[in-house]
């Protein structure tokens, strides 16, 4: 906690001194350019990075969320790569271009229309994700905000029938969360290289294949 | 280094000089019969090459008593302690009382990456060239096993129209094994396990030949393990060691499932499409599977009633 006071200290300090550079004229936004030449976001939008920079990653590990008596699912906060989003977004007002620039590791292939990254983030909250309504909801319950799309999948994965479990049959079990499997910016599962093959038998009949 | 060979502290004695001394000699009625014995003693000592006596006597895993089981256990222990230079632990595990073991595979989710296969191989301390799992390669649209490619490379599966699907054993309840055994050396337990009793079991391979799901395997020779993956965490019917000789076949992993855990190869799937519990408790996954979704049963028209199910979605 008390390294986040820091944090915000730091932050606040930064973008004084930047308020300080540009003090003749309060009214002309400082240059994008200055803040990093690869990222063009307004500075309303984004802290500058050297207010942030050489911050370690949060480590504090979150507990796991009970769904039922006994099925749980952990909460993958502190495991997340950009996280927390408000250690550089204000709010988030970015389209999907600008957010795979700034991010280079997210590949945005999820829906063929959406380019608004609002439609799951929370424009005024950047630690939370957007539900209908105004609504928001925490980044470890995200499998709420999936189930709002794909609810006969979000049914099945309810109820374990969809989706891994690891843990016990019969007691406290863990329900692998759908950014567990699948990433949320590019949903599709991927391919990958299977273990090898058993050995063909020496002395059987070879099979045609 | 054979699993059960023993180091012989004596050098054998050569068959073929023993002959010849015997056949140097005059043969009256005594060195005949001298000779009859120590020739069937070297048979015996051939056939039964570093079986012990406590071995031998050994009953049947049924009607062994709690102290014969304690015997059976600290010398598998002294064994491993032998040959592996490790210390195991021996469970007993029984069938817990209301459960039957149902498992579901979901061939929609299926990619073949063959986790579950290693995982096996890693659980039950298999010898190279003996898997409980066949993973199949299947052209899509089409079921036919004989098509099914079981050596698939799999540089990066799941690849182009195909589907994979896994066969082990599926623990039937109406088991075609347990019938052909001519010595009842396996038999189906109360939570729907068809176990094997290593010891008793005579290689005769009839119960792999009566196995529709090609599920049983035999052992050509004492399986051989690389001490570095050698599984410590041992159960009495499952993946105990073996000898040359003996059937072994998947046993849903029951000496971690009957203490509430997992099979290996669940714990190894990564995509998720294998579901395991007990078909009994109507608030379990797989009973949840039963109800909502299509199950299909391989082999169903051979009457086999599998506890081993896939389904789609």
């Amino acid at each position: 906690m008390n390294r986040r006071f820091a944090f915000g200290f730091f932050a606040l300090f930064g973008v004084l001194a930047l308020i300080m550079v540009s003090f003749g004229d309060p009214a002309v936004p400082p240059e994008p350019t200055a803040v990093s030449p690869r990222v063009h976001v307004p500075l309303s939008v984004l802290t500058p990075p050297e207010a942030i920079s050489g911050r370690p990653r949060a480590t504090d590990t979150h507990p796991p969320i009970a769904l039922s008596e006994k099925v749980q699912t952990a909460d993958r906060r502190s495991q997340l790569e950009y996280w927390p989003c408000s250690d550089c977004h204000t709010h988030f007002g970015g389209e999907k271009a600008l957010a795979e620039e700034g991010h280079p590791t997210i590949r945005f292939r999820h829906m063929a229309d959406g380019e608004t990254c609002t439609l799951c983030h929370s424009a005024a909250q950047p630690d939370e994700l957007n539900l209908r309504f105004g609504r928001t909801l925490s980044f470890a319950r995200s499998h709420e905000l999936c189930g709002g799309c794909h609810g006969e999948k979000f049914e099945d994965w309810n109820q374990g029938i969809h989706g891994k479990q690891s843990g016990s049959w019969r007691d406290v079990r863990r329900r692998w969360t759908c950014v567990e499997c699948h990433d949320a910016h590019d949903p599709a599962y991927k391919t990958m290289p299977a273990y090898r093959a058993p050995a063909f038998p020496e002395f059987g009949i070879p099979k045609k294949h | 280094m054979g699993l059960f060979r023993k180091k012989r502290k004596t050098p054998k004695p050569d068959p073929a000089r023993v002959l010849e001394k015997a056949a140097a000699k005059p043969v009256d009625r005594r060195n005949f019969l001298k000779g009859l014995g120590a020739g069937s003693g070297l048979a015996l000592a051939g056939r039964a090459e570093g079986l012990s006596l406590a071995e031998f006597f050994q009953k049947h895993y049924l009607e062994m008593s709690p102290a014969d089981k304690q015997e059976l256990i600290k010398r598998l222990k002294k064994e491993a302690r032998h040959h592996y230079g490790r210390d195991i632990q021996v469970s007993d595990a029984r069938p817990l009382p209301g459960v039957k073991f149902a498992y579901f595979l979901n061939l929609s989710v299926c990619n073949g990456s063959r986790r579950c296969i290693e995982a096996c191989r890693k659980e039950n301390n298999q010898d190279a060239g003996i898997d409980y799992i066949k993973v199949l390669e299947i052209d899509k649209g089409t079921l036919n096993l004989e098509k099914g490619d079981m050596y698939y490379k799999g540089e990066s599966v799941p690849a182009e129209g195909k589907f994979y699907m896994p066969v082990s054993c599926h623990q039937c309840d109406n088991p075609p094994c347990v019938r052909a055994c001519p010595v009842e050396a396996t038999w189906k337990e109360e939570d729907g396990i068809v176990a094997i009793d290593y010891d008793w079991c005579i290689g005769c391979r009839y119960c792999q030949a009566a196995c529709p799901y090609e599920a049983r395997h035999f052992n050509f020779r004492n399986p051989q393990v690389e001490h570095e993956r050698f599984q410590p965490d041992q159960g009495l019917l499952s993946n105990r060691s073996r000898r040359r000789g003996v059937m072994e076949k998947c046993h849903f992993c029951m000496h971690r499932t009957r203490r509430g855990e997992l099979p290996a190869c669940q714990e190894a799937c990564p995509t998720g499409a294998r579901v395991f519990g007990n078909i009994l408790d109507p608030k379990s996954e797989v009973s949840a599977i039963l109800r909502e979704k299509r199950i299909f049963i391989l082999k169903e028209e051979l009457n086999t009633v599998p506890s081993f199910f896939y389904y789609f979605d």
